[in-house]
């Protein structure tokens, strides 16, 4: 059984996996999880926009500058950044001593397992045998200062994980099961390095004046007069999506919390806001823009 | 009708502009007077009547690069962006208002006179040109035969 995507976790486990100077790392960045109000600052941060360069439109976003925001605002640790102590002889079975002197002149110390040794964490005990100098997990060498020491790219593509989630693409026509009251949404998600793809949002069939309030709010852009490119500004749209999905939701599966199944009232509270505006999107595109095949 | 609704704080770096006039697209009646006739000319480009596949295909046949002119898109009529969104948004309105009833009282104010907006530039647009009765594309009126199935007209 699929296991349930946990709307309240303690954290968030992010594994990224990258290349650097020709080598292949693998790090991890633990998060709380992000609240409405850590999305909202992710969202005006971004900074949409769109310009005409010649014939081209072109969009525009400070994806840099909103993921660092969001991922101070969140994080809690981070494992796999060893930073090489200075090499100490006074090793003996139970392990080595290394020292790290942080920018604030104040040293470090810490045993490190051997690398035969089954302790530690799966991170440190790879580089440990490949190095002689012992290493310290980057925030213990550097409590105070590690948030701002790790690469930005790496802050990008933990976030980027971390807001993950599409309408499932079933990719084939199926039987039409109408219910006039309600839609149900399928969504698709990624957390901790796995999919999960069970993810049902039973919503309202939107009235009349809801879509005409979907349409106006999708539809409003400001224009910067004068720009020689014609410059629109896109405002963020997560304050009014997540307001249409407080008032249409009415079940959701594949989510739990505490252990137990979700109820509306959870999905309501719990229910991260990226889900919530992937929800609402789905919902309100009725359009398919994929063409039928020839003679189907 | 609804009192407008003031999104200036939600514009993302509203100040890192303020040099030059931030206005929502809705309530800048000046420009979306100068947009509209722009966007409908697109539209109907857009749809790629006979007369559009023919000029499209001739200007294909006499470029040094085919291949590259058939993958540059064709915008004849840059809209800025803010302006597509909102014309679209009172178009669907209108093809709204042909199914559903709904009063002054449902809209707001800019969408009021962005809609009698469209209507006028919608009914200049038709006193310029006429759609073919027999293959329904669209002609200036001063054409005498049809761009696309090549009828003569009168």
């Amino acid at each position: 059984m699929e296991p349930t995507f946990d709307l309240n976790p303690s954290a968030i486990s992010t594994p990224i996996s990258f290349r650097e100077g020709g080598r292949k790392f693998r790090v991890l960045h633990s998060f709380r999880p992000p609240q409405f109000a850590d999305w909202m600052e992710y969202e005006m941060k971004l900074n949409r926009s769109v310009e005409i360069v010649g014939s081209q439109t072109r969009f525009d976003q400070e994806r840099a500058e909103a993921a660092e925001a969001i991922w101070d605002r969140i994080i809690l640790n981070v494992e796999g950044y060893l930073i090489q102590g200075t090499p100490n002889p006074s090793r003996d079975r139970e392990g080595a001593v290394s020292s790290v002197t942080d920018p604030q002149g104040t040293e470090k110390r810490s045993v490190i397992p051997r690398s035969d040794s089954d302790e530690g964490s799966a991170f440190s005990s790879v580089p440990c045998s490949l190095s002689p100098v012992p290493s310290l997990e980057l925030p213990d060498a550097l409590p105070d200062s590690w948030r701002q020491r790790v690469p930005l790219l790496h802050k990008m593509a933990a976030i980027q994980l971390l807001a993950q989630v599409f309408p499932s693409d079933a990719g084939e026509t199926e039987l039409y099961r109408f219910d006039p009251d309600r839609i149900e949404v399928h969504l698709i998600s990624a957390r901790g390095g796995r999919e999960h793809s069970g993810l049902v949002h039973t919503l309202q069939r939107p009235t009349i004046r809801q879509q005409k309030e979907f349409s106006r709010v999708v539809s409003t852009a400001f224009y910067v007069r004068g720009s020689r490119t014609e410059k629109s500004l896109l405002p963020s749209r997560l304050r009014e999506m997540v307001r249409f999905y407080d008032e249409l939701v009415v079940a959701v599966r594949g989510y739990s919390l505490n252990g137990a199944p979700a109820t509306r009232e959870d999905a309501i509270k719990w229910m991260d806001a990226l889900h919530k505006q992937t929800a609402i999107s789905a919902l309100f595109s009725f359009e398919d823009s994929t063409p039928e095949p020839d003679g189907a | 009708m609804k009192p407008s609704r003031d999104r200036k704080e939600a514009v993302p770096g509203f100040f890192q502009y303020r040099h030059m006039p931030i206005i929502e697209a809705s309530r800048d009646l000046t420009s979306l007077e100068r947009f509209l006739p722009l966007y409908i000319e697109s539209a109907t480009a857009a749809a790629e009547s006979g007369l559009a596949s023919r000029r499209k295909a001739l200007r294909k046949s006499a470029a040094l690069n085919p291949d590259r002119f058939a993958s540059v898109p064709c915008s004849l009529f840059p809209i800025p962006y803010a302006f597509a969104l909102w014309i679209g948004h009172l178009g669907w309105l209108e093809r709204l208002s042909g199914g559903v009833r709904f009063s002054l009282d449902d809209l707001t104010l800019e969408e009021a006179r962005g809609l009698s907006l469209l209507r006028q530039e919608r009914e200049r647009f038709w006193q310029s040109h006429a759609s073919c009765p027999v293959c329904n594309s669209v002609n200036l009126r001063t054409a005498t035969f049809c761009g696309s199935c090549g009828k003569e007209w009168k």
